[in-house]
């Protein structure tokens, strides 16, 4: 049809022209815009106002969608955002948004692709230790939004006869993440909301369990023995498949160390249900 | 007068920011009602669908959307719809609105209020959606006239028109916010006491009044001050035409504490006050 096509037309050169990176004279140079409408006939697409031209009209409309984008991914990246300084998350924003606008109705997703992207980004400087930092926090947002679950209560696991666990599958919140990191990102996150002296950021291994507990996201380090358990149960495994894992690592695992983690955990809230019986 | 979807008058209200959360669970402030950014409400189990379930307990709640984007020729999501429809539901929502704009298109969301071209085409086309929408809600769409930046050559009518147009093809309702109006009017040129008496008064179901930032050359609407008299002024032209009318304060950036932004809210009593006021003389007088 004609007539939506006009305003199709319309849309795709203004979406193009308004999210170009650079100027919005790049913008409307740019071959995606072109395809739609040649840069010489903006006058005839919309009216200059009294004290602004039509370039400066559609402009304003450019400046603040990069504004926009970098006040959101600056909200749910503080420690990367900090790390880099302003002007410099300003122009890994602008490359991202180009690479990875938002598909979604909400904003709160944006940013899902950005551990990847700076991981690819070879001109940063120290990216690899940018996108351990990257996937930290975009834990602490996915942690914050995901479903409420019920936490399955420590009477449940208690009850469970010796028999049924072996084959048990403790099933876990969706509100958790387990995260091996080669660096100390989660310090480094902590001193910037608390405005405080950075950590040396070299090379530290650890193993981090993000979790949502009393409606706040909250992190604590684990052993590797701990985490490498922890994990496989999230992955569906019967314990005694997860003890099997374990095996690997010294020192064994003793039984009264097992029931203190499961302890723990579902104190934290961890588990959702328990299925028992083999499947 | 009534609006003529009989949606109730909730008196004054003001936008619901995280930044009060603490303070309206702790306090449980007298407060009218609130209006909730539906899509800040829409894929979360966290704190802020935890807060949202407490105040819906306590108040009146109204669904205000930025993403609907019921002007774009990309097809209308409903999977998106589907989760507003279940949202208002939960909350039991008074009502859901969105704005006239579009926000984006080939699947791309600027987040942006985007102007549309207002001619004849562009006003079946977001008619037939509105109605669309409004079926599948199974409730009158409403929706708010936006602030603008840009005027599209090919209008071939005003804004105040094609809105009036719109309510009237698509039967929905309107948000009129009376800050935007005065933002475009002074951005385009036009005058806004003009456009305010043209909005048909028994589709006004409720009002926005926010703070603006002045640039001299043109007005952004960041809703991060005090509403100046001039707007006001309009709310109190725009009142006396609808009588008083479910109302809303927004202030998104700077935000003050929640009694600052409820003091400037409650302002507007002095207007609603005196139109009622009006109304019972005239009535006394008959």
């Amino acid at each position: 049809m004609h007539v939506e096509r006009s305003l199709d037309h319309v849309q795709r050169w203004m979406l193009e022209v308004i999210t170009s990176p650079g100027s919005v004279r790049d913008g409307l140079e740019c071959e995606p815009a072109k395809r739609e409408f040649a840069p010489e006939v903006l006058p005839t697409l919309i009216l200059p106002s009294a004290t602004l031209t039509p370039e400066r009209r559609i402009g304003i409309y450019h400046d603040m969608y990069l504004s926009r984008m970098v006040e959101a991914l600056e909200f749910d990246y503080p420690g990367l955002s900090h790390f880099l300084g302003h002007a410099r998350f300003h122009q890994l924003v602008n490359g991202y948004v180009a690479a990875h606008p938002s598909r979604s109705y909400t904003l709160n997703r944006l940013g899902d692709h950005l551990p990847d992207y700076i991981a690819a980004a070879r001109e940063l400087p120290r990216r690899a230790l940018l996108a351990e930092l990257a996937r930290f926090e975009l834990a602490i947002t996915q942690v914050f939004d995901a479903r409420r679950d019920e936490a399955l209560d420590l009477a449940v696991i208690s009850a469970l006869s010796p028999d049924a666990w072996p084959d048990a599958r403790f099933r876990t919140i969706a509100a958790m993440q387990l995260l091996q990191l080669d660096y100390p990102v989660d310090e480094y996150l902590q001193s910037v909301k608390q405005d405080g002296a950075h950590p040396s950021l070299r090379k530290a291994p650890r193993f981090l369990l993000v979790f949502r507990s009393d409606l706040a996201v909250k992190q604590v380090t684990l052993s590797k023995r701990e985490w490498t358990m922890l994990d496989a149960l999230r992955e569906g495994l019967t314990l005694a498949d997860s003890v099997d894992r374990l095996s690997r690592l010294r020192p064994s695992l003793s039984e009264t160390e097992l029931f203190a983690w499961f302890r723990d955990w579902t104190t934290m809230g961890l588990f959702r249900s328990v299925e028992v019986g083999k499947k | 007068m009534t609006n003529r979807f009989n949606l109730p008058d909730l008196g004054i209200g003001i936008g619901l920011r995280t930044t009060h959360f603490g303070h309206i669970l702790a306090e449980r402030p007298e407060m009218d009602w609130f209006e909730a950014l539906t899509e800040n409400f829409l894929d979360t189990g966290g704190r802020p669908s935890w807060v949202l379930d407490r105040i819906v307990e306590r108040y009146p709640v109204v669904l205000h959307g930025v993403s609907l984007s019921i002007g774009s020729t990309d097809a209308l999501d409903f999977d998106y719809l589907a989760k507003v429809k279940a949202l208002a539901t939960r909350t039991r929502a008074a009502w859901v609105s969105d704005h006239l704009c579009w926000t984006g298109v080939s699947g791309r969301n600027t987040h942006d209020l985007l102007p549309l071209p207002y001619d004849e085409p562009t006003l079946r086309h977001v008619a037939a959606r509105v109605r669309q929408v409004s079926d599948f809600l199974e409730r009158p769409l409403v929706l708010e006239n936006p602030s603008s930046y840009l005027e599209f050559a090919s209008s071939s009518m005003p804004e105040h028109e094609f809105l009036a147009r719109l309510a009237e093809d698509a039967d929905c309702g309107l948000l009129l916010d009376v800050n935007n109006v005065y933002v475009s009017s002074y951005n385009h040129g036009f005058d806004p006491a003009a456009y305010i008496d043209a909005i048909p008064a028994d589709r006004v179901v409720q009002y926005h009044l926010a703070g603006h930032t002045n640039n001299l050359t043109h007005i952004i609407d960041t809703h991060d001050d005090h509403v100046i008299d001039e707007v006001w002024e309009l709310y109190r032209r725009s009142v006396a035409r609808t009588g008083a009318v479910s109302t809303l304060l927004e202030w998104d950036a700077n935000i003050p504490s929640f009694d600052v932004v409820h003091g400037e809210a409650l302002k507007a009593l002095r207007y609603r006050d005196a139109r009622a006021s009006e109304e019972s003389e005239a009535a006394g007088a008959r």
